[in-house]
């Protein structure tokens, strides 16, 4: 399960496809031109919308997860879990990495645009989860082996149980007598601590087991925009491929994918388009990202299982932003593919105004067998995607 | 019931009567709107319609749950998206419209602060990066890169409020290993006698022969060119080769560098390999270049200090020069001395070598804006560190002394060149000269040699580097055990908190555990842990949630401490705490003054100023440097810190906080006030300077930094202006951009005046309910550029220019009017308290950790009336805050 954020929404003029043109048959619009060989297997899906978001320049913050910002009295900032995470509690199982977390390497990516988090992903308390910001990083961590003999392994997994006991003791010391609030902040500290620990118990099970043989270079450190994001792409093909994690999200860059088109205008001015220079940049952002992700498509599709299938229909993909474009958070671009969550492809679909985003990611929840009752503010499943 | 109702009807009447200016609102939408809510939205929305489920007839009009703030957010949503009333229906007339959405808008903001309020309570703070790193400067003496932590900001408060800042595994661990790193540089800084060394590079050793070599090459190739094409010439001349020699000519119209490159058509001419070039194409290539690069060479060469150093510029030939410090030098604080001074404005410009233009004296415009170089890291593909002022002339030259910090494993290369260089700002120079001259250069700078020494001890990481030695030999010497180092480190790392015995026996066991494990144990991964554990990590205060407790001495001395330094309390903070004689109002009163004097209260400054105000976005987008030349990046980092040392300033000398909205003085340096013409300010250091009369400078508003946010790096936003002005300077914010209100069209494409764009926002109500409060103060401000320098007219492209002309006059919303700038300002600063209690509110934010709501009224006019007492002081307002009952409390 794959999840890929861009932000700062679209240019709804070249991007939506014409909303009376529903179904098989419907016209690519120019920025989703560069997918045309794809155009059976994916799925465009307009009038989706999570319907508590008020945040003009959050695009990624409650994407995946619907949540009220104000929903807890007291608290200027709540978020709740993002379908990634709920689909990692059971697919994360089995393999070395429950999910991974991917972000773009772009200074400004917690500013306007994504908003508030460390990648796209928020765990069960609506905290958010650190991501890999480094292709660089990201590829030792999936491909490379340590060096060390398995006893001295070992050893180190051991020193690593009794700093995290050390740190776990202070902490305990230190919940002694703080009032409820603090004692939920701390429990943030006691959450990462947990979690380190139960990455450690599985690093100790997956210890003996070799990490599998890259199927790509160790790639060349420094490289921003459009060659990052396909190398970031590759890379997730590559953790899918040999099976190091089954959910993954990527938030990724604007301001350098701009820089790197030699757009001289700021992500967020582009954001605001107008006709002229500003939306000229904000479509040949689109096309790039469309192009982008039709090499993707292409690599699911050459990427050949065992059994003769490939990773492609095994792998279900959302690919949009919260923001549709401008200011506005209703109607969120939303494109879906790959087979592995038995959506419908090949579609332009327009679902009832202000249906809940949520219902899609429902909906590819239950597709892969996860079966949540609900998620965020879903109302239930969107049949309207099911195949 | 009944009597609850009374009650509480009263006790709103009571709020209404003795509402203060400014004081946060109430959530409660005003009466007069009833009617209108009655006559275009019950009849479908009421008891009997509920189209689409939804009742508005029983909406109460005071929000106190988040429930009904759902429901009323759901209303301002479908009126701001032009969905309701239906456009089938009648419509409420535009004013009425924009009123009521403007209370609403108002109303939600009320009802977020009011439900989503923290009620008081500080939720216990993790150290974010800034106050991470400091205090691993203070602790262990050495400063370290902590960009790979988060930013901690992003949310819209402070980057100090607690409920905001997170924690995670991947962040567990990156403490773990900067902690590893800052210790093993301390050990390793702990050991090591320090001996400060000197590097010289005279730069015309290399630079000046580099260029030398450069000008006989060119020399050699003009002159093989010259031979070769007298050969082809020659074979041209053969009358066997006169219809070849037409055609071509015909051809080529001409063109003689396209001739020769045909010249295999021709018997008997030579092939340019004979003359050494690969081919044709090479040979015409390099000859076309001697007109662009050569007369620059020639007349380089030629100038007067050429023997002992090296001029700086532009163009083609750019030049800068640089420095390394050795690689088997340790990191640390190092010194960059320069010896250099600025070209005298008349010269003969000579290139008679290249014999093309005649020797001639030239007086050269002498341009101020251009005493100005950057210091930046490696070969100027990142940004420069550091600006600097060159006040001295060739004839005399200064010794410019710049810091630089190498990081284990950092940069250790540093160029000088001309400002602006990252951006290309000389190029523009050297264009003009050349269209003047025909040679180019004029070069305004010359560096005689360039030096550096260190490492030098920073004396903010004298203490504990001599500490930390002091330990190890203890150590070494077998004084002390580990578990007494580690007792000793731990003590020390939590700011006066007793770690406790269980943590350190397992943290020993750590150690221990990695010797038995046949590891070769490292104090410093023991070490790290406790930079890993919470109760150095986060600011603990125990408490309870019913009822506020005074805070501990050693409690308190840390708040103060990480309010004013952001950086952990020193010996003498902590040895008064331990006296409990921090209870003593006079003492706390002492402690804030003398920290507040501390260089570490810079950080103070620059943290909250900057978030504040907003800074940040002075990076969300670059300057266009061909529009305004003179606004590169060291001069942005200039106005950024303008903003900076001017409230310090205020902060240091008692000044008052009205002297941000209007002063007849300003704290600025050489660059700013080459910016500003502003006459009889050399150097880089800020100093306050009198305004000459007529100055549009002094205060916020006149400042570059402030200006230039309000804009693109292109073109000005009288909306981000005025937006501004009204959320920082006049306490009136209007609400956050409303999500899904539908775009103009209309006006699409065609070229307008900022202020005839703009006025297009007055024509929907959905619109016009902020832009009528926003626009006017943006127009009020148009005689500043996107830069902040003052101009007259419009720049926006494609506006005729009978319409340029800049018409800042306007009125502020249902209130007085301004011809220009100067009364706009004014009328402003004629209102400080209202700026006073935005500042106030700011401060308790900052300073306490969470958001300011209700329950602090009482705390924001005692802050208030302390410091109106001193003509708003801005060191009142802090001493308010530190002596007030919730600063003091947990």
């Amino acid at each position: 399960m794959v999840f890929l954020g861009f932000g700062f929404g679209v240019t709804q003029e070249s991007w939506l496809p014409d909303a009376k043109q529903t179904g098989a048959a419907y016209t690519l619009p120019p920025g989703l031109a560069p997918l045309a060989r794809h155009q059976a297997d994916f799925t465009i899906v307009q009038g989706l919308t999570n319907k508590h978001s008020a945040e003009a320049h959050w695009g990624s913050t409650f994407w995946l997860t619907g949540a009220n910002r104000y929903a807890e009295p007291g608290q200027s900032m709540h978020n709740s879990i993002s379908a990634d995470q709920v689909a990692a509690r059971e697919l994360g199982k089995d393999t070395r990495f429950t999910s991974l977390q991917l972000n773009g390497g772009d200074p400004s990516l917690d500013g306007p645009g994504h908003g508030p988090g460390l990648s796209l992903a928020w765990d069960a308390g609506g905290k958010p989860v650190a991501g890999l910001n480094d292709p660089v990083v990201a590829f030792h961590r999936l491909f490379s082996d340590e060096t060390l003999p398995l006893a001295q392994r070992q050893a180190m997994l051991a020193k690593e149980g009794s700093v995290l006991d050390a740190v776990m003791e202070d902490a305990s010391q230190l919940q002694r007598g703080l009032s409820k609030r603090d004692t939920d902040k701390l429990d943030e500290y006691f959450q990462s601590i947990r979690e380190i620990e139960v990455r450690l118990s599985k690093e100790e099970k997956w210890l003996s087991v070799a990490k599998p043989k890259a199927p790509l270079t160790e790639p060349k450190p420094g490289l921003q925009g459009v060659a990052e994001v396909k190398l970031m792409y590759d890379l997730m093909v590559a953790a899918l491929q040999t099976d190091s994690t089954r959910v993954i999200t990527y938030r990724q860059p604007i301001s350098t994918l701009l820089t790197s088109l030699g757009i001289k205008v700021a992500a967020h001015d582009m954001s605001h388009y107008s006709p002229g220079e500003r939306m000229e940049a904000s479509q040949k952002r689109d096309v790039t990202q469309s192009e982008l992700l039709a090499h993707l498509i292409d690599k699911l599709k050459a990427t050949q299982e065992p059994d003769g299938t490939t990773l492609f229909d095994h792998t279900s993909l959302a690919y949009g932003s919260n923001l549709r474009s401008v200011h506005n958070l209703d109607n969120c671009p939303t494109l879906l593919t790959g087979r592995g969550a038995g959506i419908k492809l090949g579609q332009h679909l327009v679902v009832s105004k202000d249906t809940p985003l949520c219902n899609a990611w429902l909906t590819m929840l239950h597709g892969i067998g996860v079966n949540a009752e609900r998620h965020g503010d879903s109302t239930g499943v969107l049949k309207e995607i099911v195949a | 019931m009944r009597l609850l109702r009374f009650v509480f009807f009263i006790a709103a009447v009571l709020s209404i009567a003795t509402a203060k200016v400014g004081a946060v609102d109430r959530a409660v939408m005003p009466e007069k709107h009833r009617a209108l809510f009655k006559e275009h939205c019950v009849s479908c929305h009421g008891a009997e319609k509920q189209k689409g489920k939804f009742r508005v007839d029983d909406l109460p009009f005071t929000i106190t749950t988040i429930e009904v703030a759902e429901k009323w957010q759901k209303v301002l949503n479908a009126i701001n998206a032009g969905e309701m009333p239906p456009e089938d229906e009648k419509q409420p007339a535009k004013d009425a419209k924009a009123d009521l959405l403007e209370d609403l808008s108002q109303v939600m903001v009320a009802a977020r602060r009011t439900l989503n309020d923290s009620q008081g309570v500080i939720t216990m703070r993790r150290l974010n990066r800034r106050e991470y790193a400091n205090t691993i400067r203070d602790l262990l003496g050495v400063e370290i890169d902590v960009r790979s932590l988060p930013a901690d900001s992003g949310a819209g408060n402070f980057d100090t409020a607690g409920a905001s800042l997170f924690m995670s595994s991947d962040q567990f661990q990156l403490y773990r290993s900067l902690g590893a790193k800052a210790l093993s540089e301390a050990f390793h800084l702990a050991r090591t006698p320090v001996t400060v060394k000197t590097l010289r590079v005279e730069p015309e050793t290399s630079v000046n022969k580099g260029v030398e070599r450069e000008m006989e090459r060119q020399v050699s190739i003009r002159k093989r060119f010259g031979l070769w094409t007298k050969a082809v010439n020659a074979a041209a001349a053969l009358p066997e080769n006169a219809r070849v020699v037409a055609e071509i000519r015909q051809r080529t119209n001409d063109n003689l560098h396209k001739f020769y490159l045909e010249w295999e058509k021709l018997k008997d001419a030579p092939s340019p390999a004979a003359f050494g070039f690969p081919d044709a194409t090479d040979a015409v290539h390099h000859e076309g270049q001697w007109e662009r690069f050569v007369p620059e060479i020639a007349d380089y060469l030629a100038l007067p200090l050429v023997r002992s150093g090296v001029y700086l510029g532009g163009g083609p030939n750019k030049r800068s020069v640089a420095i390394s410090v050795p690689g088997d030098w340790p990191p640390g604080d190092y010194r960059l001395r320069i010896r250099l001074g600025c070209t005298e404005p008349e010269r003969v410009l000579l290139s008679s070598r290249t014999n093309e233009v005649p020797d001639t004296k030239v007086s050269i415009p002498f341009h101020a804006e251009r005493c100005f170089i950057d210091v930046a890291p490696s070969g100027g593909a990142e940004p420069p560190l550091s600006t600097h002022h060159v006040t001295a002339k060739v004839t005399a030259p200064q010794e410019l002394v710049v810091p630089l910090h190498v990081e284990t494993g950092g940069n250790r290369y540093f160029r000088v060149s001309e400002r602006g260089s990252y951006e290309g700002r000389p190029n523009n120079y050297f264009e003009e000269a050349r269209s003047r001259n025909r040679v180019g250069s004029d070069p305004v700078l010359w560096v005689d040699w360039l030096e550096v020494e260190g490492p030098m001890v920073a004396a903010s990481c004298m203490a504990a580097r001599e500490e930390m030695k002091g330990w190890l030999e203890r150590l070494d010497k077998k004084e002390w055990t580990t578990l007494q180092f580690i007792q000793a480190f731990a003590a020390k790392a939590l700011r006066g908190r007793p770690p406790a015995p269980t943590f350190l026996e397992r943290l020993a066991t750590i150690h221990d555990e990695q010797s038995r494990n046949g590891m070769k144990p490292r104090l410093e991964d023991t070490l790290a842990v406790v930079l890993a554990s919470p109760s150095f990590l986060y600011l603990a205060e125990p408490g309870t949630d019913r009822k506020p407790r005074l805070l501990t001495d050693t409690e308190l001395a840390s708040r103060l401490s990480y309010f004013l330094w952001s950086a952990p309390p020193d010996g003498e903070l902590l040895s008064l705490a331990k006296q409990g004689a921090l209870v003593d109002p006079k003492a706390l009163d002492v402690q804030t003054d003398r920290l507040l004097a501390d260089e570490r209260a810079s950080d103070f400054v620059a943290a909250f100023v900057g978030q504040w105000l907003g800074l940040s976005r002075l990076d969300f987008f670059q300057f266009n440097i061909k529009m305004h030349r003179d606004f590169d990046l060291g001069m942005k980092e200039a106005a950024r810190q303008e903003v900076y040392q001017t409230f310090a300033h205020l902060l240091h000398h008692s000044g008052s906080l009205s002297r941000l909205l209007k002063s007849d003085t300003v704290v600025i340096n050489g660059i700013l006030a080459n910016y500003y013409d502003i006459p009889g300010v050399a150097g880089d250091a800020f100093r306050e300077v009198k305004l000459p009369p007529g100055s549009p400078r002094g205060g916020l508003l006149g400042m570059a930094g402030i200006l230039a946010m309000g804009g693109n790096g292109e073109h000005t936003s009288p909306v981000e202006r005025g937006a501004w002005v009204l959320r920082k300077l006049m306490h009136s914010p209007p609400p956050p951009a409303p999500p899904n209100v539908p775009m103009l069209t209309r006006l699409e494409g065609k070229p307008l005046t900022t202020r005839e764009l703009i006025a297009a926002h007055q024509e929907e109500p959905q619109c016009a309910q902020c832009h009528r409060k926003i626009d006017p103060i943006g127009f009020g401000l148009e005689n500043f550029s996107a830069a902040g320098k003052w101009r007259t007219e419009d720049d926006r492209p494609g506006v005729p220019e009978n319409r340029r002309a800049i018409d800042p006059s306007g009125a502020f919303y249902k209130g007085a009017s301004f011809r220009d700038y100067p009364e706009l300002r004014d009328q402003i600063a004629a209102k400080p308290e209202r700026f006073a209690r935005g500042f106030a509110e700011a401060l308790t934010e900052y300073g306490l950790g969470r958001s300011v709501g209700f329950q602090d009224e009482d705390l924001i006019e005692a802050m208030m009336s302390r410091a109106q007492a001193k003509d708003f002081a801005i060191r009142e307002f802090v001493h308010a805050l530190v002596s007030s009952k919730e600063f003091r409390s947990k």
